[in-house]
């Protein structure tokens, strides 16, 4: 089923975001050749102008419409009128919820993957000579430095693949929330959301209070040479906690306090 | 054996109480009406059978389970309200159930669609409030379940598209299978009933077979809803 579900979420995604990622790059594609053919014309040329400022609006919009689809899948979808479909299928809340978070996860490194793409598309195309060679000469030999630090490299990117996690699901538990109210859910739910960011700071604030907590994570994080795994693991247990907590927060007011417009 | 069951069934909302002790044994192969004003309890009924919400106090029981996977996989459910996802395509809607439920029928779905002259790649939005409400009746009776629950499956419709709704049912439901609609309209479907339920207030004030309800009070089903819940 989850499977299923994941398909149907990417899907309803997709729609909206592959139309945009295509424009993206057709509109990556024309500012290099523009570039590359005429150098002056982000100064002299009115439609090159209005084209990248199409182009920024474009990445722009790709940020916004990744989060508002990822709020909306869990508001909309879950929450709404839709619920009543989405809560006789037979499967269970978090098998939906994982499916959700999945998606808005592959959607998050989908939009990197396109923005990041787009802008090295230009890039080959306007710079397409020696300059740009040497860059990429640069960043070959860059490379093989880094390999003492792979390992390390490679939590660091989950403990950022696992803060993106927590964010979505953060989201999902202050729009569980907000969906208790009866009127102005969207309203309860961002103030929800503020009140979590407010609880963190505090919890924060208490362990800095608290002496040998304060000591025991100087000493990870101070001490450690740059290839220790130490902060790096502190930092994914500390997250790990908060999408525990949250993940529990969103399935308890989503399954058991399940409150359909 | 019941293939329904409510034990001391009670949903609070606060301090307001929405279902109060409710006790119900419903068989297969029954057409039962649920009826009662607004905001009797039916819609809070029919989401407890199908786990939208949970009970304060009590259990109901799907084929001897409490709601959940297994028992949804067997309900059909049919809410007072459009539910499906409204950008996708008829043809589309019926490929979203087909892979959900190992029981729709979706030859059946189709040749009830084409009947109506629908065209499958419409986008469900597009199409008018009446026809939206036909497609639902249609995926959901294409389903060859072992319970149907129609929350108010003719309310807002013109009587035209209730005779529709109400030949829809009788004439795709499983008939082993119980089917509850929940109604204030009684005249347009006492006709197809088989039991009746009045719920007034969160408690079941009558729980009886049809024919004999209309023997012992010598009115129709419909009359005699008009005199007990009479203002």
């Amino acid at each position: 089923m989850l499977g299923k579900l994941l398909g149907y979420e990417m899907k309803a995604y997709g729609r909206i975001m592959v139309p945009i990622y295509i424009a993206l790059i057709a509109l990556s594609v024309v500012l290099g050749i523009g570039f590359h053919f005429l150098p002056d014309a982000m100064t002299h040329n009115f439609i090159f102008i209005l084209l990248f400022i199409l182009y920024i609006l474009l990445l722009v919009s790709v940020v916004v419409m990744t989060t508002i689809l990822g709020v909306n899948r869990y508001y909309g979808n879950l929450l709404g009128r839709e619920g009543y479909f989405m809560f006789s299928l037979p499967t269970r809340t978090s098998t939906m919820m994982t499916a959700k978070t999945l998606a808005a996860l592959i959607w998050t490194a989908f939009g990197a993957i396109a923005g990041f793409a787009s802008i090295l598309l230009t890039s080959l195309i306007a710079f397409n000579d020696d300059s740009f060679r040497e860059i990429a000469d640069a960043i070959t030999e860059v490379l093989p430095q880094l390999k003492p630090y792979l390992g390390n490299i490679i939590v660091w990117v989950i403990v950022i693949v696992v803060g993106v996690v927590t964010l979505i699901v953060r989201v999902y538990a202050a729009v569980s929330i907000g969906s208790q109210w009866s009127g102005h859910r969207m309203i309860g739910s961002i103030l929800v959301y503020i009140g979590f960011k407010v609880i963190e700071t505090i919890i924060a604030s208490i362990v800095r209070a608290i002496t040998p907590l304060r000591t025991a994570i100087e000493n990870i994080v101070g001490n450690a040479d740059s290839a220790s795994f130490k902060p790096a693991i502190l930092a994914l247990v500390i997250i790990l906690v908060q999408l525990a907590i949250y993940w529990v927060i969103a399935w308890f007011f989503t399954d058991r306090k399940l409150n359909l417009e | 054996m019941a293939v329904v069951v409510c034990n001391n069934l009670t949903k609070r909302y606060g301090k307001k109480t929405a279902l109060q002790n409710v006790n119900l044994n419903l068989e297969p192969g029954r057409i039962i009406g649920l009826a009662g004003p607004n905001g009797s309890g039916k819609t809070t009924m029919i989401k407890l059978m199908q786990r939208m919400l949970v009970p304060t106090e009590g259990q109901v029981l799907i084929q001897g389970k409490e709601p959940g996977p297994e028992t949804k996989a067997v309900v059909a459910y049919l809410p007072d309200r459009d539910f499906l996802p409204d950008w996708m395509k008829v043809s589309a809607l019926f490929g979203l159930y087909q892979s959900y439920y190992a029981d729709f029928d979706r030859a059946a779905a189709e040749r009830m669609i084409a009947s109506l002259g629908i065209d499958q790649n419409q986008t469900f939005k597009k199409l008018s409030k009446g026809t939206r409400e036909k497609v639902q009746l249609i995926l959901t009776m294409s389903r060859k379940a072992q319970v149907y629950l129609l929350d108010e499956p003719i309310a807002g419709v013109d009587p035209a598209a209730r005779d529709y709704i109400i030949r829809t049912i009788i004439s795709n439901y499983n008939p082993e299978a119980m089917v509850l609609i929940s109604t204030h309209l009684i005249a347009d479907i006492e006709a197809v009933l088989d039991e009746v339920i009045f719920l007034k207030e969160g408690r079941i004030v009558l729980h009886e077979n049809a024919d004999d309800l209309r023997t012992k009070v010598s009115m129709s089903v419909d009359e005699y809803f008009r005199e007990v819940f009479r203002c």
